[in-house]
């Protein structure tokens, strides 16, 4: 690879695209692409992803265990094992909903839905997950409203279980815990007996352990009458890892006997307090005959979970310590989960990773990150945004362990992560609301496809769904959103028309409007661009220079691209409507309101053409007068709503999104292999095909390459596991929007003419990690920001560190950022305290001055103040004129897919931050909120204002300074023009004062620590 | 491997240097310092990758080899004016006013906007053609004024391309592609070259109206934002958010920066190896500059009236274009590297002689006065001045006296810049058609643009989604610098 990049090196343009002016033989073109297939076969991005070793897992020589590992239905347990579960038994295609999971213990005690099947029954069905979260393993996905339970039959339940109120049990389970809005007080994991609250005389025993999200802990309840609970278990993590929990319970009374154990450690860390009390008698489980065992919100007094579940077992018996010990460490081999033991000794993988490098080049890493600046840094990372000051406070006081992670959680959870994240993904998929060039054409749908990519975030949406959503949506997904005469809409549907909003990602990228005058030009450049976007965002590959010859560095033939052309030929761009039947019934119902505007609309010109060319008379002005006001009342008679509730596009225009459908077949054009690119020198036909390099480097199907259909059959080859390069293409983004650069620094580019990884085994690690929890981006967040990597000071650096690695690519101290356009949009107008937190919808245009705008004619101010201050994703993205302050910060071009953001420091965005009307306005904002918050005390409103803009406190030195700038700036002549009316209560304040606090407040916005996150 | 102009050698000497200039007065080191730093941060990466560490700075930079001009004034005719009725006489086609398109010119499937070639009708121009200067150069009636410069324009009658839209055909010569996203000409020039300002944009695009392309014009593409024009405006303050809000006024602006400069630099102290936040420091000494620069260049009060009238200030016709001329004159005049002054519009599909008549009253005397002055002041052997339309239009009528747009062969000029003038290069057929002589690209405009300034077009180069880009992709070849600047 070396002799090849060298070559590039002398001189790329004349290899790469060189127009050979006379055709070199075939024989020699023939041979000098198998030379760069063998060449590819080698290259590092198409190598098969296998699990790198860890570093410290090479050194540690695995100790030849004497431990016994059991099956939980070993036979000396039989006897006591009353039910067992196991996902892997289930032959359920991905995603399929799971309308019985049997049991395995023999005793046929099989977990069904209980919605409509068992009195109080209330759990929708779980859905089976091919490749879950628990390292890949087959799970059974929980969320809200689902559960599942066992029906007992009511004949032969009085030797069903051997519990009694004073029986010892054990309860193991392998899952793999999300976290709850913390405005859900609990979630019940598993439970057996009666659930229902109280002291009541005669209610049988039961157990149910829960999960309490506002502390992200275990409590164990239950007891005869459930009058016991035991206060939280455990301060250790318990969500987004894969656990094997264990819960015994001793016989006798709860508190002194009960203990959990995660991943084979014990948690008693706080003591249990209370009893296990009530009735001298000790009832059992004879006393309920309907039902048993429940997972999820089985019942309605049961709050659902969500996480994977992989195994359960339940035993009428509580394990002695080996018997334990033994089925863990069964499972967590099963499972290729870490013992907690182990987890403890080991350093953070990332780490490992990171340091190897870092001491094969004998350089240090820089010391941790203050608390302070660690939360700074998370909020922006995540959120985009500023904590507050009493989150800061909170967070650097907290001293118990796992704050860290819990302040991840929590930020993870924020609806603020989706339109942080997905913000970077629009990057990717090029977003905008226009298509460009002259006419700059307006796609009033695509804000669709951005809510889309913003609540997929938000829901931590696998990314391999994600994708192929985005790529086959309408084709994987089919529905015809026909409701079958209800009102009621299955959730199936709205899950089908969320992926059918996903195939947007091609409906909105650079269109020539004129092009449409020539239909085969216009099919070429979409084309071009789905294919180009297609391999930028999801194979990190540039195909598009295999588009006029076989690609000069990669293994993409020129029929590759032709076949993937091929493949999209297939479909065209439509026009769906959103409203279901009954609201497009509603819609022609009340048609004749647009009739009626239209008529109204005539009458006007009708009259006013009757009367022009002349001086109207006073009678004739009025009534055009009258004629405008009977148009206005039209207008304002259109319906804003259907019956349904659904709201109208802007004049009664029915809801729309824009999506790829399947062309009709008669109507899919051949595709030919066109000679450099020409639309005129049409070549070969050729049909839709998979890449033949890169397909043969998957497992698909042994008898690659075959031809493929369908977009679904790209998308589902995309999304494979075993493909070389959609996970580490993915895992890296990620780990470039976290620090700012990425392992491989051309994001789209893992071809030959990128750069190669500063750290391979990390990022085939991490692409290993990625898949083996269900392609979850929220989770490579919480493993990211947990290393000591990414908790580093930025601030640390020497002679050696800068001369040997001045691109910081072993990562010797975390990266420094500039805030991005956006991101420094919300900062202002969140410290300002003005940030209109609404989510999605129509893009919003906040009012520009004549001077930041080129083209008033479709700059049209959006009415509601509030809509003024939105988060900067929520303002209109058009291709031929970007808002100012993101132009001049950096916006990606959006007409291809974008890699990574430039990071420029020019001028104008020094005059944006000290000039512009929204700096300034905020400002005063600023100052008004000062004023509120800290009184009309200058020491505190500095203070104050630190906090919010900087999140840490002034030292004494500053703080001086301060009152001595707002003397300074008090001290200035005004004049009375200088203001216009301020806010309340900045008004009331001497003029002097208050300007001074505003200028003190600009300032603030200007300094480079607010602009750049340490 | 030949660096791109970014790159340079790593000077040890800096570090030690600039501490030197951190010690003294911050206000009166700051333009050195931030040219130190400039070749600070590049030396960070010497690997042209985009990384996290290359911050592209604009000091000035040599070219490849010896330049013939150092600056370019632009002057884009938008909307796409005839080569008919401006620089391309075609006697035959005169004479064959009226007459169907001859089968020889085999424009069967030939496309064009809004009709088919051979439907049309022949149309002679309305716009008599005469010689002028020593030369004997061949310029239409619409341009009397702009004739006396005979002598020191080049016309290149053979330019083509095929992208007969505007849309495309602008973002094309503007920036070597019809596709959206990559950098205009200006921006690679100001990426080869820098800027010799220190308190102006190098890059400077003005505008008499509303015009078609749009931001793809001056935009820096996939280049970094550092090399984007910056559209001046008119009227009202020319550059956005020059003047200070309301209520703030100089001085308190004065104090607001020195705070500002105190803190960051306090801030920067504690925080070594991070270029960028210097780099900010001082941007803010040079918006601060620019709020003064910026009225200054646009303030004409100290102009002569023989330079005003020389222009055409006073005459309705002449005032906005003239005006824009002379602001073009005064930024070069301030090291303003790369001027785009844009004119539009030419699109006669109606009456495309009105049309015209219209458009050169505005522009000839303006043009003409911008050559007389820099001429008299001796900038004209350093500016390269460019006229030239996005296409040119057909021979054949469409309607009862309009053209539709052709580029499959038209004219534009080059003058200054060590230009030889008076000649023309290229031709195209007998009824202007086509380019069928030396015929002449887009791509081929473009280096020869890079070529008078020094700049190989092939060397000017960025990395960009896997592929080194240039401007002229991978085309260029017919580069016509030598002939243009040869006597």
């Amino acid at each position: 690879m070396l002799v090849l990049l060298s070559l590039i090196g002398s001189s790329a343009k004349e290899i790469l695209c060189e127009d050979s002016p006379q055709k070199k033989s075939q024989k020699q073109n023939k041979s000098s692409w198998e030379k760069r297939l063998k060449k590819a076969d080698s290259f590092w991005s198409f190598k098969p992803l296998k699990r790198p070793s860890l570093p410290d897992e090479i050194s540690s020589t695995p100790t030849a265990s004497s431990k016994p590992t059991w099956a939980p239905n070993h036979a000396p347990l039989q006897e006591y094992l009353e039910a067992w579960y196991v996902s892997s038994t289930l032959s359920l295609r991905d995603r399929e909903l799971v309308l019985s999971w049997n049991d395995q213990s023999g005793k046929n005690r099989n977990l069904i839905p209980t919605r409509s099947r068992l009195n109080e029954g209330f759990g929708h069905p779980p859905r089976f997950i091919e490749r879950g979260k628990i390292q890949g393993h087959p799970a059974i996905r929980f969320g809200p409203l689902m559960g599942l339970g066992v029906k007992t039959p009511t004949d032969s339940h009085a030797d069903l279980y051997k519990l009694k109120g004073n029986s010892g049990y054990t309860f193991i389970m392998v899952v793999y815990l999300d976290t709850l809005p913390q405005r859900q007080n609990v979630g019940t994991l598993f439970g057996f007996g009666d659930p229902a609250p109280g002291a009541n005389f005669g209610k049988p025993t039961s157990g149910f352990i829960e999960l309490h999200p506002a502390s992200s802990r275990l409590s164990h309840s239950g007891g005869f009458g459930h009058n016991a609970a035991l206060s939280h278990f455990s301060l250790r993590r318990i969500t987004h890892r894969p656990l094997v929990l264990t819960l015994i319970k001793k016989p006798g009374a709860m508190t002194s006997s009960t203990e959990f154990f995660v991943n084979g450690q014990a948690q008693t860390q706080n003591p249990l307090k209370s009893t296990l009390s009530g009735s001298q008698a000790i009832p059992d489980m004879r006393l309920r005959s309907d039902w048993s065992i429940f997972l999820g919100s089985a019942l309605k007094e049961l709050a659902h979970f969500r996480g994977d579940v992989s195994e359960v077992a339940f035993y009428s018996t509580a394990l002695t310590q080996a018997q334990r010990e033994a089925v863990e460490a069964g499972l967590l081999k099963k499972y290729k989960i870490e013992s907690s033991k182990k987890e403890a000794q080991r350093t953070h993988p990332i780490d490992a990773f990171v340091l190897k490098k870092l001491k094969q080049a004998r350089l240090s890493s820089a010391p941790p990150a203050s608390k302070q600046v660690l939360i700074r840094r998370a909020y922006f990372d995540l959120l985009g945004l500023p904590p507050s000051p009493e989150k800061v406070k909170a967070f650097v006081q907290d001293k118990t362990p796992y704050a860290w992670e819990r302040l991840i959680d929590e930020l993870l959870d924020s609806p603020r992560y989706g339109e942080r994240w997905g913000r970077h993904w629009l990057d990717v998929a090029r977003y905008a609301d226009t298509g460009g060039y002259e006419t700059d054409i307006y796609y009033r749908n695509a804000w669709r496809f951005r809510d889309y990519v913003v609540k997929s975030f938000n829901d931590d949406k696998p990314f391999d769904l994600f994708v192929q959503e985005q790529i086959a949506g309408d084709e994987l997904w089919p529905d015809n959103l026909d409701l079958a005469g209800s009102y009621v809409i299955d959730p199936e549907k709205i899950k089908n028309f969320e992926a059918l909003t996903a195939t947007g990602f091609y409906a909105l990228g650079p269109q020539i409007h004129e092009s449409n005058m020539d239909a085969k030009k216009l099919r070429l450049e979409r084309l071009t661009d789905w294919v180009d976007t297609t391999g930028s965002a999801f194979l990190g590959l540039t195909l598009a220079c295999a588009r006029c010859h076989d690609h000069k560095t990669d293994p993409i033939s020129q029929r590759d691209y032709y076949s993937l052309q091929a493949v999209f030929a297939q479909s065209r761009e439509a026009e769906i409507p959103i409203q279901h039947g009954m609201g497009i019934a509603d819609y022609k119902q009340h048609y004749p309101a647009v009739i009626r505007v239209d008529e109204a609309r005539k009458a006007y010109r009708l009259y006013e053409r009757k009367t022009g060319g002349r001086q109207r008379t006073p009678q004739e002005t009025q009534q055009l007068q009258q004629l405008k006001l009977s148009l206005a009342d039209a207008l304002l008679s259109l319906p804003i709503r259907d019956a349904q509730g659904v709201a109208y596009d802007g004049l009664m225009e029915p809801p729309k999104v824009s999506v790829l459908q399947p062309e009709i077949e008669a109507l899919v054009p051949p595709i030919f292999i066109l000679e450099r690119g020409e639309l005129h020198r049409e070549g070969e036909k050729v049909n839709p095909a998979l890449p033949q390099f890169l397909a043969a480097k998957t497992e698909a199907n042994k008898a690659l390459p075959s031809a493929i259909k369908s977009r679904g059959e790209l998308a589902r080859w995309i999304t494979r596991s075993d493909h070389p390069l959609t996970s580490r293409v993915m895992v890296n983004r990620i780990w470039q929007w976290h620090f700012g650069q990425g392992l491989v620094p051309t994001a789209n580019d893992f071809g030959a003419m990128g750069i190669p990884p500063s750290h391979p085994l990390l990022l085939d690690w991490l692409a290993h990690e990625f898949i083996a929890h269900g392609w979850s981006i929220k989770t490579m967040h919480r493993l990211i920001m947990t290393s000591k990597t990414y908790q580093q000071s930025s601030n640390f650096s020497s002679e050696t560190h800068q001369n040997k690695d001045p691109d910081n690519r072993l990562l010797w101290r975390t990266n420094r950022r500039r805030l991005e356009g956006e991101a420094l949009w919300d900062a202002i107008h969140s410290v300002a305290g003005t940030l209109n937190l609404r989510m999605g919808g129509r893009p919003v245009m906040p009012p520009l001055i004549a001077e930041e705008l080129t083209d008033k004619a479709n700059w049209v101010p959006s009415q509601d103040p509030g809509d003024h201050t939105r988060r900067g994703i929520y303002i209109i993205v058009r291709r031929n004129f970007r808002f100012p302050l993101f132009e001049i910060f950096d916006a990606p071009v959006n007409a291809v897919s974008c890699a990574g953001r430039e990071v420029s420091t020019v001028a104008p965005q020094a005059l944006w931050l000290l000039n512009n009307h929204t700096s300034f306005q905020q400002s005063q904002n600023f100052a008004t909120r000062l004023l509120r918050e800290a009184g009309n005390d200058s020491e505190k409103q500095i203070q104050r204002a630190f906090n919010l803009a900087l999140q840490r406190d002034p030292n004494p030195q500053e703080l001086k300074e301060s009152l001595d700038l707002l003397v300074k700036l008090k001290n200035q002549p005004i004049a009375e023009e200088d203001f216009d009316p301020l806010p309340d209560p900045l008004k009331k304040l001497p003029k002097k004062q208050a300007k001074a606090l505003i200028g003190f407040c600009l300032m603030l916005l200007n300094l480079n620590e607010f602009i750049y996150i340490d | 491997m030949n660096p791109s102009p970014q790159e340079h050698q790593f000077n040890p000497q800096i570090k030690s240097r600039r501490s030197f200039l951190e010690n003294s007065a911050f206000g009166l080191g700051c333009i050195a310092l931030s040219q130190l730093l400039a070749r600070d941060e590049l030396q960070a990466s010497l690997s042209n990758k985009k990384d996290l560490s290359t911050s592209h700075q604009l000091n000035p930079r040599a070219p490849h080899f010896a330049p013939r001009a150092k600056n370019v004034i632009f002057l884009f005719m938008v909307g796409g004016p005839s080569q008919l009725e401006t620089f391309d006489p075609k006697p035959v086609l005169q004479k064959l006013n009226g007459k169907p398109l001859p089968k020889s010119f085999n424009a069967e499937g030939l496309p064009l906007q809004f009709m088919r070639a051979v439907d049309g009708r022949l149309m002679g121009s309305p716009f008599p053609f005469t010689r002028h200067g020593k030369s004997g150069l061949e310029i239409s009636s619409l341009f009397p004024k702009l004739a006396q410069h005979a002598d020191d324009l080049a016309v290149v009658r053979s330019c083509y391309h095929d992208s007969f839209i505007h849309g495309p055909a602008i973002t094309l010569l503007s920036t070597g592609s019809v596709l959206l996203g990559h950098p205009s000409v200006g921006a690679w020039v100001t990426y080869g070259l820098g800027s010799e300002s220190d308190s102006l944009p190098a890059y400077i695009a003005m505008t008499d109206s509303g015009f078609r392309g749009g931001r793809v014009m001056y935009h820096s593409g996939f280049l970094p934002a550092i090399y984007q024009g910056t559209l001046l405006k008119n009227e009202g303050p020319p550059i956005q958010n020059l003047s200070r809000p309301k209520g703030i006024h100089q001085g308190d602006q004065r104090i607001l920066l020195d705070q500002l400069s105190q803190w960051n630099e306090r801030h920067r102290s504690t925080r070594p190896g991070d270029s960028r936040l210097e780099a900010r420091i001082s941007n803010y000494e040079l918006a601060y500059r620019m709020q003064m620069a910026a009225p200054e260049l646009m303030d004409i009060a100290g102009e002569s009236q023989k330079t005003r009238e020389l222009y055409g200030l006073s005459q309705g016709a002449t005032q906005r274009f003239g005006s824009m001329c002379l602001y073009a004159r005064r930024m070069v005049e301030r090291g303003v590297r790369f001027v785009l002054l844009m004119n539009s519009d030419w699109d006669g599909h109606g009456e495309c002689a009105k049309n015209h008549q219209n458009n050169a009253s505005r522009i000839d005397q303006p043009i003409a006065a911008l050559l007389t002055d820099l001429k008299q002041r001796g900038m004209l052997e350093d500016t390269l001045i460019v006229w030239a339309g996005e296409f040119g239009r057909t021979p054949v009528m469409q309607g009862s006296n309009g053209r539709d747009h052709s580029p499959y062969g038209f004219s534009a000029w080059l003058a200054g810049g060590g230009i030889q003038g008076g000649k023309v290069i290229g031709a195209t057929d007998e009824i202007g058609f086509r380019a069928v002589e030396d015929k002449v690209h887009v791509h081929d405009f473009h280096a020869t643009m890079l070529s008078l300034l020094g700049l190989n077009h092939r060397k000017l180069t960025y990395l960009f989604e896997g592929r080194e880009r240039s401007l002229t992709d991978i085309g260029g070849n017919n580069d016509l610098a030598e002939r243009l600047v040869s006597t």
